[in-house]
């Protein structure tokens, strides 16, 4: 043995075995916009700065999904910071269900590690019923969201009750990490109109 | 119309207090019903049209307390889950735990919720149980009226007022009406009112589904703001 060893060498020359990366862990921030005959809905845009500011700290890429409109409003999010746009077979217009069915289908096929909406009225119904059929855990009303990027976690930051108190949530297993922040939480990130991405369907 | 009610046990904050030193709620009372869900039991008993409404809660001996109001305001029988392993969950496990009791109790036309607790204020678990059932929900319900196999609703918020097909789940807000307090006949007959507690096996959800072990999101530390 000598000291230019990797750790890997050095494990299994003593026979642990070593599990490889398979490459396929979640990757990536998704970040949901409501849009709508005129645009996407303003009060989204701070969640796309949550998730421009955690994807930069975990050297990721943000993706936005665009519920309720279609392709013609995907360069707003570009200009605000997404590098991609998801965008489902179909534009449809607010049904709980039917965007809970879309969010969930959205982070099967891009697996991100972290999921943010804005809390609107549509999400507050829309993100429970996602986070439910993803199988893990959410916390909405955050305040602020925190990236700490050598365990790869996001902290969301939560009023309880009635704001006598702040909880700090993670999520210790389950993935994706899901937040709802509240009204103005997040940054509104300024318009870039230099700034290009890619349009990812999502298959029918 | 036969109505399941969802009902959170909480802390009495009217004898709560924050401890700056601890930073934590410190419970000096019982547990009671959550505010909002009271608002869904009322709702549940206006809308019941002579039929049955149940109650179910997720708790440990100590909730107990907190359904008893719940039966003397009219509910006829309750579920309550006191499994050890179920309890400290979070939205997504105890979504799970109510789920598998309601399916256990029947078939419903309704099933409401209130519309967000006092302890989190998140609002997940109806919309959460509405996607467990594969119910159509509408949330922050402020009135709600029954024609025809169909709910029609208001709702608080931007979204407005919604007509649903039953079977439905509603999220009801806090202050949606005033619940009528039980006199003192209808606290002694509450406590013959038939009262099951079912364990998980009987349920059919696996320990490491439900409680702090199934729970996705957990509170790590609370602060004083």
């Amino acid at each position: 043995m000598t000291d230019e060893m990797s750790a890997a060498e050095l494990l299994a020359a003593y026979g642990v075995a070593v599990e490889e990366e398979s490459g396929d862990e979640p990757r990536g921030v998704l970040v949901v916009l409501e849009g709508g005959p005129e645009g996407v809905n303003p009060l989204c845009w701070s969640a796309l700065g949550a998730g421009r500011d955690v994807a930069d700290a975990f050297g990721t890429r943000v993706e936005a999904l665009i519920l309720g409109a279609g392709e013609e409003v995907g360069y707003q999010a570009i200009w605000r910071g997404a590098d991609a746009v998801v965008l489902p077979p179909a534009a449809t217009s607010f049904d709980a269900q039917r965007w809970a069915e879309i969010v969930a289908q959205a982070a099967g096929e891009r697996r991100p590690e972290a999921i943010l909406m804005a809390g609107t009225d549509a999400s507050r119904e829309v993100a429970p019923r996602a986070a439910q059929r993803l199988d893990t855990g959410l916390v909405m009303g955050v305040q602020e969201v925190r990236p700490e990027p050598e365990e790869r976690v996001v902290i969301g930051i939560v009023p309880m009750y009635g704001g006598g108190l702040l909880g700090e949530y993670g999520f210790p297993v389950r993935r994706p990490q899901f937040f709802c922040l509240a009204e103005k939480a997040g940054r509104e990130p300024s318009e870039d109109g230099s700034r290009e991405g890619e349009t990812i369907w999502l298959n029918a | 119309m036969r109505i399941a009610v969802c009902v959170k046990p909480v802390p009495d904050l009217a004898s709560a207090y924050v401890s700056k030193s601890r930073s934590e709620l410190v419970e000096q009372g019982k547990r009671v019903p959550n505010p909002a869900d009271e608002n869904a039991l009322q709702m549940a008993l206006d809308l019941r049209n002579g039929g049955e409404v149940v109650a179910f809660m997720v708790g440990g001996e100590e909730a107990q307390e907190a359904l008893r109001p719940i039966l003397a305001m009219g509910a006829d029988r309750a579920y309550l889950v006191t499994d050890p392993l179920a309890q400290e969950g979070d939205a997504l496990a105890d979504a799970k735990v109510l789920a598998a009791a309601i399916r256990r109790a029947g078939d419903f036309d309704l099933v409401l919720c209130g519309a967000r607790s006092v302890v989190h204020g998140m609002g997940q678990v109806g919309p959460r149980l509405a996607e467990a059932l594969g119910l159509p929900q509408a949330a922050r319900v402020t009135a709600a009226s029954v024609t025809g196999g169909q709910v029609q609703v208001e709702r608080a918020g931007s979204l407005g007022p919604a007509t649903i097909a039953l079977p439905a789940l509603l999220t009801v807000e806090p202050g949606a009406n005033t619940p009528q307090l039980p006199n003192a006949i209808a606290v002694m007959k509450a406590a013959r009112k038939p009262l099951e507690s079912p364990s998980l096996e009987e349920l059919g959800v696996s320990s490491d589904e439900s409680g702090l072990a199934g729970a996705g999101a957990r509170l790590r530390l609370t602060q004083v703001p």
